[in-house]
């Protein structure tokens, strides 16, 4: 891409990405600064991104990973932890004191499983949109979904049940 | 699944314009997905109305600043002598190092780092924190006679690999200067999430950097030694600088 093609994409979807850190992390200046970042890399990875629906997962995949390392850093864990409890309590996580954060439940998996936890519950994606975002297999995300929810419910001491029931967003 | 889009299918539909007739159909019918789109609109809105333009101002500034340095400035000429003074002095400290026959020992460093930080200049080893800013100096050392070419790159907190030498993504390794005589220019350190997880692979060949690249961010978990890439024989070593300021610092 030439430095008028990553502008081009960044006037295209800038704003989408925007909406996307937002949507994730619930904070206007870290939403931007995962804005800033993402295209600051786009330039520097520039040689390799594709274009289209192709360049739109390719965003969605640094900025998830962004997001989730925002989250790491802790500043944001409270209100990211807010608003992934949208995701919906679960009937194998009940209220009190052994509910957890779903960051905390998050919080030893490696990064791809995270990501792909936040593509299917959050993001509401099939499993092949996740592989296709991840840039993945479909057996591999299964994987990570399955490889979340024994940790989540590890954590949890939960009997065998969905982990995470997605609400409407 | 209940029907309704996926954030990636609806950003899909609203950037690209096109969607199957079924899912036009749902999003006609559908409140919840309605609602969505209509958030969407206004996030979008929002970003484009009050932020895009003063964010974009920022990336550029950023892009320009990032990673590579210019040739050394007028007050790093002016440091010049005495940084090389330095160099020269660490190249014979004695047990720093020593030219081997063969492959690195294991932890044997391939490079030593100079770190200038304001107006002062320091050797900086594994495990020593930077900060954002750091311009970080490489003095490759003679630990393998073989070695022809070299390649340093990072790994940052984001897991995302940056090459440093060659600065390019579609690089190849960059000849191995003279005995003594540091990488050209220097590496500014931008405010990425910590740690820099720099990667040093020397090589009888040329090798490409995205097939480094690949190599370091299949390996950087684990952070164990990469032996052969793209079917050349390579020896390599992680150096791991915590890293102050920016982002947090993250296990490696």
């Amino acid at each position: 891409m030439t430095d008028a093609e990553v502008a081009q994409a960044y006037r295209d979807y800038a704003g989408a990405v925007y909406a996307r850190g937002l949507r994730i992390l619930h904070d206007r200046e870290a939403a931007r600064d995962v804005t800033q970042e993402v295209f600051v890399r786009c330039f520097g990875y520039r040689p390799r991104i594709p274009s289209g629906r192709e360049l739109l997962a390719w965003l969605y995949r640094v900025t998830t990973n962004l997001c989730l390392n925002a989250v790491r850093n802790g500043k944001l864990r409270g209100r990211a932890d807010r608003d992934l409890a949208r995701w919906g309590p679960s009937a194998a996580a009940p209220e009190g004191p052994q509910r957890r954060g779903v960051w905390e439940l998050l919080a030893g998996l490696d990064p791809r499983t995270q990501a792909v936890v936040v593509y299917v519950h959050l993001d509401g994606m099939t499993q092949a949109e996740a592989a296709e975002v991840e840039g993945i297999s479909d057996r591999t995300v299964r994987n990570c979904l399955t490889r979340f929810e024994r940790h989540a419910r590890a954590l949890l001491g939960a009997e065998p049940g969905p982990i995470l029931a997605k609400e409407p967003s | 699944m209940n029907g309704c889009l996926s954030e990636f299918a609806l950003d899909d539909r609203e950037i690209h314009g096109r969607a199957a007739p079924t899912v036009e159909a749902h999003v006609a019918a559908c409140p919840s997905c309605r609602a969505r789109v209509a958030e969407r609109a206004a996030r979008v809105a929002e970003f484009e109305t009050e932020l895009a333009a003063p964010t974009w101002t920022r990336i550029a500034a950023q892009r320009s600043a990032r990673r590579r340095l210019p040739p050394l400035g007028i007050v790093l000429a002016a440091l010049g002598t005495a940084v090389a003074s330095l160099l020269l002095f660490v190249g014979v400290v004695p047990g720093r190092r020593a030219a081997s026959p063969g492959p690195t020992p294991k932890g044997s460093a391939p490079v030593e780092i100079v770190c200038r930080r304001g107006a002062q200049t320091f050797v900086i080893g594994p495990g020593e924190a930077v900060v954002p800013g750091d311009a970080l100096r490489f003095l490759p050392l003679p630990i393998w006679s073989e070695a022809r070419y070299i390649q340093v790159g990072s790994v940052d907190g984001t897991g995302a690999y940056a090459p440093f030498y060659p600065p390019a993504d579609d690089g190849l390794s960059v000849a191995l200067p003279a005995r003594g005589v540091p990488l050209e220019g220097s590496i500014r350190l931008d405010d990425a999430p910590g740690p820099e997880r720099l990667l040093v692979v020397l090589s009888a060949a040329p090798l490409a950097t995205r097939d480094v690249a690949r190599a370091a961010v299949a390996h950087v978990t684990a952070a164990d030694r990469i032996d052969r890439i793209g079917g050349v024989k390579v020896v390599s070593s992680w150096i791991v600088l915590p890293k102050r300021g920016g982002g947090a610092v993250s296990a490696p």
